[in-house]
């Protein structure tokens, strides 16, 4: 009697009809929507507005475009005082310092160059920096210059001038954090994009898996990769398109060199592959920043697609097996 | 942020293209079960369960529906719309089941009636890749406007947060042509053409979306 029961309702189960739905809102300097499938839109809207309202707090704390944010508070501060923050702001900066030290090429003290260049401001340079001047801002960047203090979790930047710009892997954890109202909320099947940092978890429909097209950097409205990832998990992405000036002919964009603080000219764009979004976020800069010949060369162990600089794809042919990856051709 | 003030704001309720990756359209194709229904009303929760149930109730339902919703911008005719196959069901006149279910509906909501704070819901089968047949213009998203894809060499201009855009409708294309922000993205990503592309300008708050 009770597995007839519950065949019954397993049966009505599959008959219940599933919407799709997606809510947007502008947070973090990008587009943020999010796509769920579920038989309850109203349960959908609940879990959306509760993950809209995570991602809204942490911009709150983390971004320097907010005067009164835990970070725009440190960056006040450089070579004044130490700043007690939240144990949550304490520890992303922990962490990347971490990466730091993992991926060298990542570091959260460029914002004095971000800010030279107009990236950080969106009002990009119309001319190149002069290099004294970078030269001068260099001296203010480099992860070794922050000092934590875990017995009160405050942050003191050591020299005045310095400033931290966790944009990137804010957004990374604000995905994560999202992920988690999500499925607190009853989601199993959703995706969260955030400006091409997105966190996938579940299918499309029963049978069908979320696909994700990669966008061709420089030709518009065009995919030159197609990609399903096989579970949960997340994609980063960093692309000289993102945010970018044109002088005297010449693209220059918003990933730098920590050690010229001139843009990187390796790659137009990049891929990554994480369980977390975060780290999806940090990985898909230090490939880009690494390029499609070092990540050969140097036979890094990371699943990846790269464009480099003339346009070629290089990326990890396991891939093709492990996310049904298709170039576009 | 409460969760009225999140509906007003927030639901814009598109696939977006973003940088880098985004969710892949499939090719059109036009199925045998394929509908678009639409309800303009200010009881949206109330709209919303009728509607699932309806959609149940009545065979209605394909692998999966879309759903979207969003604030129109100021006072409208509510009512519902329902395209089945492409053709419109006169649910008034209708005596057919769905007629039927759709007159209860209508009934419930209190429509046709003039709706003074109304939002649009839609829910309607996978139409990515059809060619679009309007294009819809959010302002801090809520719609300001609605333009046959057939219109042409219409230059649309819109006060935006930051300043002017231009909007071109050419061609059943539609492209920005000029835009007073500083990067131009939505500038550089082209024109729109097919069911749910969208261009969008951060800094003016402008969103367009094809239909």
């Amino acid at each position: 009697m009770v597995t007839f029961f519950c065949i019954i309702i397993s049966a009505l189960h599959s008959q219940e009809t599933l919407f799709e739905f997606t809510a947007g809102k502008y947070l973090l300097g990008t587009k943020i929507d999010i796509t769920a499938v579920s038989c309850s839109i109203d349960s959908m809207k609940k879990a959306m507005y509760f993950s809209f309202k995570e991602i809204e707090r942490i911009q709150g704390v983390m971004s320097s475009q907010i005067d009164s944010s835990e970070i725009s508070t440190i960056n006040r501060n450089a070579g004044i005082n130490s700043v007690k923050v939240s144990y949550e702001t304490y520890s992303i900066i922990e962490r990347s310092i971490a990466y730091s030290k993992k991926y060298p090429c990542f570091d959260i003290t460029i914002g004095p160059i971000s800010e030279l260049w107009g990236f950080s401001s969106n009002h990009p340079v119309t001319k190149i920096p002069d290099q004294n001047v970078i030269d001068s801002l260099l001296l203010l960047v480099g992860y070794e210059k922050i000092i934590l203090t875990p017995s009160d979790t405050s942050v003191y930047l050591s020299l005045k001038g310095m400033k931290l710009d966790v944009g990137g892997i804010a957004k990374g954890y604000a995905v994560d954090r999202a992920v988690i109202e999500m499925k607190k909320h009853g989601m199993n099947n959703f995706f969260i994009n955030a400006g091409g940092d997105i966190y996938v978890c579940g299918t499309k429909t029963k049978n069908v898996k979320w696909s994700i097209g990669i966008k061709h950097p420089r030709k518009e409205n065009e995919l030159f990769a197609i990609i399903e990832l096989p579970g949960d998990g997340a994609i980063g992405t960093s692309g000289d398109y993102e945010r970018f000036t044109i002088i005297n002919g010449k693209r220059y964009h918003h990933i730098f060199d920590v050690k010229t603080g001139l843009p990187v000219m390796f790659s137009q764009g990049a891929t990554a592959f994480a369980t977390t979004a975060e780290e999806a976020v940090i990985l898909s800069k230090y490939l880009f920043i690494m390029g499609g010949n070092k990540y050969i060369s140097e036979q890094i162990d990371l699943p990846a697609i790269i464009i480099t600089s003339n346009g070629d794809v290089v990326y990890d042919k396991k891939l093709e097996a492990s996310h049904s990856l298709k170039l576009v051709k | 942020m409460k969760r009225r003030d999140f509906l007003k704001t927030g639901s814009l309720a598109v696939t977006a293209a973003a940088a880098g990756a985004l969710p892949l359209s499939k090719v059109y194709s036009k199925t045998q079960n394929s509908f678009s229904l639409e309800i303009v009303t200010d009881k949206e929760v109330k709209a919303i369960k009728l509607i699932e149930e309806f959609i149940h109730v009545q065979g209605l339902n394909s692998d999966t529906i879309k759903y979207s919703e969003y604030r129109l911008g100021k006072a409208e005719s509510g009512d519902i719309v329902l395209f089945r196959n492409s053709k419109l069901v006169n649910y008034k006149e209708g005596t057919d089941k769905i007629s039927e279910g759709l007159k209860t509906i209508a009934s419930e909501l209190e429509l046709p009636g003039i709706i003074d704070d109304p939002v649009r819901l839609r829910f309607y089968t996978d139409n990515d890749g059809e060619p679009a047949k309007h294009f819809l213009v959010f302002l801090n998203d809520v719609l300001i406007n609605k333009i046959e894809a057939s219109t042409d060499n219409l230059n649309l201009k819109i006060n935006g947060t930051m300043g002017k855009l231009v909007l071109n409708i050419s061609g059943r294309k539609a492209r920005v042509a000029q835009s007073s922000c500083n990067h131009k993205n939505c500038v550089n990503s082209g024109s729109i053409s097919l069911a749910n592309e969208n261009i969008v300008c951060i800094p003016n708050n402008i969103v367009i979306i094809a239909e």
